[in-house]
Parts: C-alpha cells; sequence; structure tokens
C-alpha cells in the first residue's frame, strides 16, 4: 500500500513537470510556495481537462464572513468586517486567518464538531458520557497539541472520567445496561477506523467485506488490540447517581492480543494492524493500545495524515477529494490524487500540526474561489471551479442569529468571551439539560438538528425550521432593532443592518431599494424590522458561500 | 417535461418566471381556495410505520414457540396465528397480509434502513437515493399541495427519529416535513406581527433571493426557496387544522391510547384524510440485543394498540381500501436466544401489508421451523418495493435523471412484485 502511494506521488510529479503553464519550485524543499502550487496546480489541471473554467477570488467581504464562519464557527463582528474592508495590507487574508485561529472561538468549534464526531449519545452511553470531553478538545486545539498527541490521549485514555476526560471517548462506545457494563469494543473499533483511518471497517464486523477484500479477521485483529479494557462503577444504577466511572486496561497474561470473533464457533482473531500487518502481541510488553496508537499516528502510516487531510478540506471547500470523507478504499479513488499527497504530506512534515494545516488550506486559489458562478461551471459539483454553498450547522447558525441580534438567543447557553457559546459553559449547560437534551444543546439547535449525521451534506432546513426563522419572535426587542433606532440616518441604518448579517454594506442598488422600503412603512422601526427579517431569512445569511 | 430542473431554475434566476409584486411567496393575506379534487382514479394514499431496530419476526408476526417465551394465537383468520402479544391485529387479521418470506442482505442498521427506505443498496450507482416517502410526492403527490406530500412523525423509542430521509435527484420539494411530536404538530404557523408587515417582507425577500440564485445556482438555494413556500403554503392553509389531534373526539382517542406512537398514528389518519399523500411514522426500540422479551412485549403491546386503531379507524372513515398501509423494520432478529437477546438477522423475516385495496387477510411465504431460513417464497427488498408502488400505482419503471445524468428507476430492475396480493 505504501509502496504505491510513493510511486504514484512520484508519477504525479513527473506529469507536473511537463505542464507548461506551471512553474515548480525547488520539488526537494517543502516550501509554502510548492506545496500551494501542487494544490491549485492538481486542481487547475482538472478542470482544464473538462474544460471548466474557474471563477474569480472572492471578495474581502465574502472571505472575512467565509473564514470566519468556517474557523470560528460565527460571524463576524461589524467593527471587524469594517476594519478588515479598509485594511490596505497586502497580506491581510493571511494576517485574518491567524487571528482567527488563535481566537479561542476556533478550539471551540472544533471541539463541537469532533465530539458530534467521536460521541453519539443513545441508551447505552447516556450517563456514562460527560460533555466535560468538549471542552477538553478545546483546550488541546486551543494550545494547537498535534494531531497525533490528541488521536494518542483518546486512544490510551484510562482512568476515571471526571479525572480524564479523554476516556468519554470509550464510554460513549459502552454499554452501561449489559452485565457486566463494557466496551463495545467493535462499536470503538469501527468509530477508530472511521474517524481517525478514513476506512469504513464496520461492515467487516460481521461478515466480510462486500466491496473490497476486508475480512471479518482483519476487524477483528484491529479489535484484538483493544480487547483488555475493563469498566469500573459504570454500572447504569451506579453512574445515575452522579457517580464517576473508571477505564483500564488490563492485561491478561494468557490472551494477550486475543480475542473471540462474536457469532463465531469459537473462532479467534490475534492482534493484527489494519493494513494486514500482523503484530506478535505475546512478546510486546506495554499497553497494546499505546502500541495501537504508536503505529497509527506515525508518519509511515500515510492514511492518518491523508484521512484528516481530507476531511479538514472537505470542512473548508465543501467536500473532500475522497467521498464520502471517512469511505477511502481501492475502489473510492480521491479526485485529486496530487492534491490530496500536496496536503498531507505537508501535514506529515509539520508534525501534524492542525492550525498548521488550516493555514495552508485557507490560502489556496481554490478555498478562496467566491460562490458566485459563470455559464460554463454552474453545474460542477466536484472540481473546485467555485466556492461551494454549504448549509449552516444548527449550533452555527444559533451563535450568527446570536452575534447578529445581539442578544441570547436562548437562555440556556451562557456567554463567554467571543461569540462562540464557550465549551466548557455549553458543557455544562448540555449536562444540566439532561437526558436527550443535554445531546442536542439547546431548544434551538433540537429544532434545527434535523439530521443526525455530522456529514451529512443535503440541506436540512425544513418547513418547521423555515417557520420557527419566519415566525420566531426573535427579532423584535433584539438589542440589534433598538440599536439601529438611534441611528442618525437610514442610510447609516441600513449599513448597519447589511453588516451585522450579511457581514457586507449594501450595494447602491440595495441600499436604495432598502431605503424605498423604509420609507414606505408605517414606521422607521418597521421598517427596520422588515429588512432586518428579509436579510435573516435570506440565503445569503443563512447559508455559507 | 423536457426542460431539465436545473434550466428552469436559471430561467426563474433571470426573472422570466416573476409573478405579480408578491413574487412567489405569494400573499398571505390571500387565503388559498379550497383544494379542487381531480376526476378520475381516486389517488391511494400510503402510513408506513417504520419499525426502528429491526424487529424479531419470530416473536411477533412469525410466531414460532418453540423459539420464543411468547405463546401464539388464532387471529380473525383460520389458519393463521400471531404472537400473544398482538391481539388486537389478530382480530384485524382480515385486513392484513403478512409477508414471512422477507430476505434482504444488510445487517447493519443504517444500511438496512437506506435500503428499506429507497430499494437501493446504499453506494450503487454512486448516487444517494430518494426514500420512499419522497418518491410518493413526486409521483403521487400534488404540485404546490397546501400541505407537504410527505410527512414524517417521530413517536419516540430507542433510535426513533433516525432515518435515511435522502431526497437526492427528485428535488427539495419533495422532502419532508418532519413532526417531532404529534401532540405539538407544527409550530410557528402565525406570524410574529400582522399579515401585512409579513407581506411586505416576504416581497423584499422574494427580490433578494432571485438576485442570490442568479448569482450562484446552488441547490441549497433551492431547497431554501422551496422550504419558504413550503411554509408559506401552510401558514395559509386552512388544512393545517388537520395536525390538531385534541380536536378528535374522546371515543377515537381512546381507541388509539395516549402513548406517542398511538398518536402519531392518529395523526396520520388524520393527514392521510386531509388528502396528505404519504405519511411515515416511527416506533423506536427493537434493536433487543438485550432483554428481547421483556422488551418485545412492551413493544408488542404499544404497536398493536396503535396499528389496529389505526385500521380500524381508516375503516370507519372509508379511507383503508385508498390507504395502504405498510408495517417494515430494518430485519429481522435472530431466532437464537443469546445473551437473553437476539441479533441481527436479515435472512428471513417479516413484514405486513394492509389496506390499499390489496386481498388481505393472507400469508405469503413461509420459513422453516425456527424461522431462520424462508422455505417458500422469497421476498427481497426489490419486490417489496415493486409491491408497495404497484399498489400505490407508482410506475417502478419510471426514470429520474439524477445530477450526472444517469437515469435511475423508480425500482431497481429484476424486482418481481407479489401479484397475488394485488387486485
Amino acid at each position: 500500500m505504501r509502496y504505491v502511494a510513493w510511486v504514484l506521488v512520484l508519477f504525479n510529479l513527473c506529469c507536473l513537470a511537463n505542464e507548461e503553464t506551471l512553474t515548480i519550485g525547488k520539488r526537494s524543499e517543502a516550501s509554502t510556495a510548492t506545496v500551494l502550487e501542487r494544490i491549485d496546480a492538481d486542481i487547475q489541471a482538472k478542470l482544464a481537462e473538462a474544460t471548466v473554467p474557474a471563477s474569480p477570488q472572492c471578495s474581502d467581504a465574502e472571505f472575512i464572513r467565509r473564514a470566519t464562519l468556517d474557523i470560528n464557527g460565527t460571524l463576524p463582528t461589524v467593527e471587524r468586517v469594517k476594519a478588515f474592508l479598509a485594511d490596505k495590507n497586502q497580506h491581510k487574508r493571511e494576517a485574518l486567518v491567524d487571528e482567527l485561529v488563535n481566537d479561542s472561538d476556533y478550539g471551540d468549534y472544533f471541539a463541537a464538531i469532533w465530539f458530534d464526531l467521536l460521541v453519539n449519545p443513545n441508551d447505552d452511553n447516556r450517563n456514562l458520557i460527560s460533555h466535560e470531553f468538549e471542552p477538553w478538545l478545546a483546550e488541546q486545539f486551543n494550545a494547537n497539541k498535534s494531531w497525533d498527541k490528541i488521536v494518542t490521549s483518546i486512544l490510551t485514555a484510562e482512568g476515571k472520567r471526571d479525572e480524564n476526560p479523554a476516556t468519554v471517548f470509550w464510554f460513549a462506545n459502552s454499554d452501561m445496561n449489559a452485565k457486566p457494563a463494557h466496551v463495545k469494543t467493535a462499536d470503538a473499533v469501527g468509530k477508530i477506523t472511521q474517524r481517525f483511518l478514513g476506512t469504513q471497517f464496520q461492515c467487516a464486523e460481521c461478515h466480510d467485506h462486500p466491496f473490497t477484500p476486508l475480512k471479518q479477521t482483519d476487524f477483528w485483529g484491529t479489535a484484538a488490540f483493544f480487547g483488555a479494557l475493563s469498566l469500573k462503577d459504570a454500572q447504569k444504577k451506579m453512574v445515575k447517581a452522579d457517580g464517576n466511572p473508571g477505564l483500564s486496561e488490563k492485561s491478561d497474561k494468557g490472551k494477550r492480543g486475543v480475542i473471540d470473533i462474536p457469532d463465531s464457533k469459537n473462532d479467534t482473531a490475534k492482534t493484527q494492524y489494519p493494513d494486514g500487518t500482523p503484530f506478535d502481541a505475546s512478546t510486546a510488553n506495554g499497553s497494546l493500545r499505546t502500541i495501537f496508537a504508536k503505529w497509527c499516528t506515525a508518519p509511515e502510516n500515510e492514511q492518518f495524515s491523508r484521512a484528516m487531510a481530507n476531511r479538514m478540506w472537505a470542512h473548508f471547500c465543501g467536500r473532500g477529494f475522497v467521498m464520502p470523507v471517512d469511505d477511502f478504499r481501492k475502489n473510492n479513488k480521491p479526485t485529486h490524487p496530487e492534491a490530496l499527497d500536496a496536503l498531507a504530506q505537508d501535514f506529515t512534515a509539520s508534525g501534524f500540526d492542525l492550525k498548521h494545516l488550516v493555514r495552508r488550506i485557507c490560502a489556496t486559489q481554490a478555498y478562496q474561489r467566491s460562490s458566485e458562478t459563470l455559464p460554463a461551471n454552474a453545474n460542477d459539483t466536484g472540481l473546485f471551479s467555485h466556492a461551494p454553498l454549504k448549509m449552516l450547522t444548527a449550533s452555527v447558525l444559533e451563535s450568527s442569529l446570536e452575534q447578529s441580534l445581539g442578544n441570547e438567543f436562548t437562555a440556556a447557553n451562557a456567554r463567554g468571551k467571543g461569540n462562540r457559546p464557550n465549551a466548557a459553559a455549553n458543557g455544562k449547560a448540555k449536562k444540566k439539560a439532561g437526558g436527550k437534551k443535554a445531546a442536542l444543546g439547546s431548544p434551538f439547535e433540537q429544532a434545527f438538528a434535523t439530521s443526525e449525521e455530522p456529514d451529512d451534506p443535503e440541506y436540512s432546513h425544513g418547513v418547521p425550521q423555515v417557520l420557527q426563522l419566519m415566525n420566531g419572535g426573535h427579532l423584535a426587542g433584539s438589542a440589534l432593532l433598538k440599536s439601529v433606532g438611534q441611528a442618525t440616518t437610514a442610510k447609516e441604518a441600513i449599513e448597519h443592518l447589511y453588516l451585522s448579517t450579511l457581514s457586507r454594506p449594501p450595494s447602491d442598488k440595495e441600499a436604495t431599494r432598502m431605503q424605498t422600503f423604509v420609507d414606505g412603512a408605517a414606521t422607521k422601526t418597521a421598517g427596520y424590522q422588515g429588512v432586518l427579517w428579509a436579510l435573516l431569512n435570506s440565503s445569503e445569511y443563512v447559508l455559507n458561500h | 417535461m423536457n426542460i431539465s430542473r436545473r434550466d428552469l431554475m436559471r430561467l426563474a434566476g433571470l426573472g422570466v418566471f416573476a409573478g405579480p409584486a408578491s413574487g412567489w411567496m405569494g400573499s398571505l393575506a390571500a387565503r388559498a381556495a379550497e383544494g379542487a379534487t381531480t376526476p378520475g382514479q381516486k389517488r391511494k394514499s400510503c402510513i408506513l410505520l417504520y419499525m426502528n431496530g429491526g424487529p424479531s419476526h419470530v416473536d411477533t408476526f412469525d410466531i414460532k414457540p418453540e423459539q420464543s417465551e411468547f405463546k401464539a394465537i388464532n387471529t380473525a383468520v383460520p389458519g393463521i396465528q400471531v404472537s400473544e402479544h398482538l391481539p388486537l391485529l389478530a382480530k384485524q387479521m382480515k385486513d392484513l397480509a403478512i409477508i414471512r418470506g422477507m430476505s434482504t442482505t444488510e445487517g447493519s442498521h443504517a444500511r438496512a434502513n437506506y435500503m428499506m427506505h429507497t430499494g437501493y443498496r446504499e453506494g450503487v450507482g454512486g448516487v444517494i437515493h430518494p426514500t420512499l416517502g419522497s418518491l410518493a410526492s413526486a409521483t403521487i403527490g400534488d404540485k404546490d399541495p397546501e400541505l407537504p406530500n410527505f410527512i414524517a412523525i417521530d413517536s419516540g423509542g430507542k433510535g426513533s427519529g433516525k432515518r435515511a430521509f435522502h431526497v437526492s435527484y427528485l428535488g427539495p420539494e419533495h422532502s419532508p416535513l418532519q413532526v417531532r411530536d404529534a401532540s405539538k404538530g407544527v409550530e410557528n404557523l402565525k406570524p410574529a406581527g400582522t399579515i401585512a408587515d409579513l407581506d411586505r417582507s416576504a416581497a423584499l425577500l422574494d427580490e433578494m433571493e432571485q438576485g442570490f440564485l442568479t448569482r450562484t445556482h446552488g441547490e441549497p438555494v433551492e431547497a431554501h426557496r422551496e422550504a419558504y413556500k413550503s411554509a408559506v403554503r401552510l401558514m395559509k392553509s386552512s388544512k393545517a387544522k388537520a395536525f390538531d389531534i385534541a380536536a378528535e373526539p374522546e371515543s377515537v382517542k381512546k381507541l388509539y391510547g395516549d402513548g406517542k406512537f398511538g398518536e402519531g398514528c392518529m395523526l396520520a389518519r388524520r393527514l392521510v384524510e386531509t388528502g396528505v399523500p404519504f405519511v411515515e411514522v416511527d416506533l423506536g426500540g427493537w434493536d433487543t440485543h438485550q432483554n428481547n422479551f421483556e422488551r418485545v412485549k412492551d413493544l408488542s403491546a404499544t404497536l398493536d394498540r396503535g396499528m389496529s386503531a389505526l385500521i380500524q379507524d381508516l375503516r370507519s372513515h372509508n379511507l383503508l381500501d385508498d390507504t395502504l398501509v405498510v408495517w417494515m423494520g430494518d430485519f429481522g432478529r435472530d431466532p437464537k436466544i443469546k445473551n437473553s437477546g437476539r441479533g441481527h438477522y436479515p435472512r428471513a423475516w417479516s413484514t405486513v401489508l394492509a389496506g390499499g385495496g390489496l386481498k388481505t387477510g393472507r400469508v405469503i411465504g413461509k420459513t422453516d421451523k425456527t424461522g431462520a431460513a424462508v422455505e417458500q417464497r422469497v421476498v427481497n427488498v426489490k419486490d417489496f418495493m415493486a409491491t408497495i408502488c404497484l399498489a400505490l400505482n407508482i410506475d417502478v419503471n419510471k426514470e429520474f435523471i439524477t445530477r450526472t445524468g444517469r437515469p435511475m428507476r423508480a425500482v431497481d430492475k429484476g424486482e418481481n412484485a407479489i401479484k397475488e396480493l394485488l387486485a
């Protein structure tokens, strides 16, 4: 597998050398120009092949809105937008991205995303999981702990839940109703391979994979690294009474690295890495999970960086080079192998630096294209000819509305610095709400979170959500509406409304239209409210573009 | 339609279809005219009761007393027996057809859920396939309906609300209206201010949307507009009172009981009565890997009450012949008990079809002694889908063009519908 990957890289580099339109810097240096050029060149090449033109670069207003939403999960403030638009610095976009990744909202936002990716509350784990895992993740992201260290901490987590929130990953894949309460190894392995290695192992849990040469023994060979886990104080009764469950890895000398395959005639599997390499656990010392984590996060295991590079690219650019993002397999090749390789190799070379990865992606031409289409690229969905329209998730939409209205949308969320509910407060609020609500957050989030799948690309605003946006009554009495009432001219007020919502000033045409609307309203306030209503219900507002 | 949906949207964006000042949202102040009934063939409706988790067949509709703790009881049809915990449904047997030969290939919840709802295996054709409700909306549904053509009701239980609802290439106007709680219906139907104010703002919004759509041509924008159109139609519609289950007479409420599933079934009947062609009600909790008998007994009681009430109620409203009731889940469950529970089992399981003018009061197919293999009349998901489509007058051969230009049939080729059931 690794050999093939290297051959592909060399092959692609040779192809690029023949492209007349490209100048490649010194290939031997991993300089910024080379990486970005490799990525954009690959994308450009595929566009040329398909004779699809690329849309021009996005405007500054588009950029600050998009980047703030993508990196911090909220809208920029009016002041920040004004300052950015007026800034004459040539490198202001780079500087903005820098600022955004160093804002604590960055960690909070990605913590919320990864919490949802790693923890699915259900009847088996409800009392075992704690939302303290989310602020723990936020801390790691904000301190820019490298991805290999974060994943290792999660994979090898042990101890009591409240003292080590990383154990929540394991509790999320446990069953507190079973006697005794135990980790559901198959579930955990499925999650690990899916989220950290971008491969869907789950089918092979019960039978040989229908589409790839993956056997049941391959799945259970990986699971054998995790077969020695035991839980303490994890029975439903105990945790319900505000307990603090614990997790440990016991080393069973006799059966080390061997696991029973359920529903089989006493079949067992011995430790084997996901790429098929067997591992002799009988002579190895120390925790098997640690050994697995070392293999998983090693630079030699390219799939580790590829999985994250692909997922991060999808987050920013709307789709990964491999789709679904966690379904790398033989018959699901990347659309842009060279670009993926460049990004992944760079990520590895940086020491799995996540903020670095974000900066790289945001610096590409592909990311910075406008979402405005050209007639010849309007139908393109896979070539990155233009920026995609991305749905805002329920919690990001809520954050944005709060930011725009300058108002608490729900009483339950406490505010930390910045505009994202800070993860610690979010965690407390969620814990307090309890039960199923804890998983879904505020009533607003519950109403809007129609999709259970965090990677769901489909539009999920149905009629009930639209009715809430239209008739929810959150506009009247908002701080925003009150503040524009104090504007000296309608022109000023309208500009403020646009900057607060769409993060851009109105065009002359729009300004005139809105002026007419306000003039024709019963009162100035009614006029402003109407304009605000239209802005907040527009596609331009509810979408990231 | 020769013109593609894409072209339509482009033309709309250029203002070709620009209507009067009130635009696509229409004036809220102008109430909708009463919907006209289309003459000719009476349109069929469908109520899908989805059992999330995969219900055990040998403990319910294919009762095997030697594998189960439950006894078998006779039904209203001599020779047909069901679990002792489905006594009310047993009495309705004349209106039910039990399909005991279901045999499918997906044993994981997500994939099985997808397959049972779409008739396709996930990944086939490289597209995402539309769910049955959206298919119904796109084929037998109304254009610009007052109430959405496809309404999905959550009724609690573990796994409730978890479904693979994809609309995909059919278009966002066929996405379901999701009702989280039947007793609450649809909230926020009234505007916050006056209708006149809302009308003015709506016209403004219309203009903004035209501009954005022209510039970006994205499906989410189309979906957003469709959602707004649907929402406004719903706000204007007098039919929205169908969502108010509190208006049912006490005797009917008693029939359904006061659990969430019963309420969901009651709402489904009201919606079908109002003319909604497809309603899905789910009941979760059937994934009984532990405490199988305790849980199946409880769920059977809930199911028995709700589903029998629905059938009885549909009959008394003269709706049963034109309403197909489908009972299905992810898969069946292993006839061998392990650790007090049963594992996933798609190899042999049961579904039930009722009403819809079908030749009911019978069993189709049979399993072996233990319920482990189908001995007679294997029914795969394509066959099952085809049967449903034929009962609803949906053309199984109808082709839809996906975004990549690839044609996709309503039901995958090679289907073999259960013709014995169809009149």
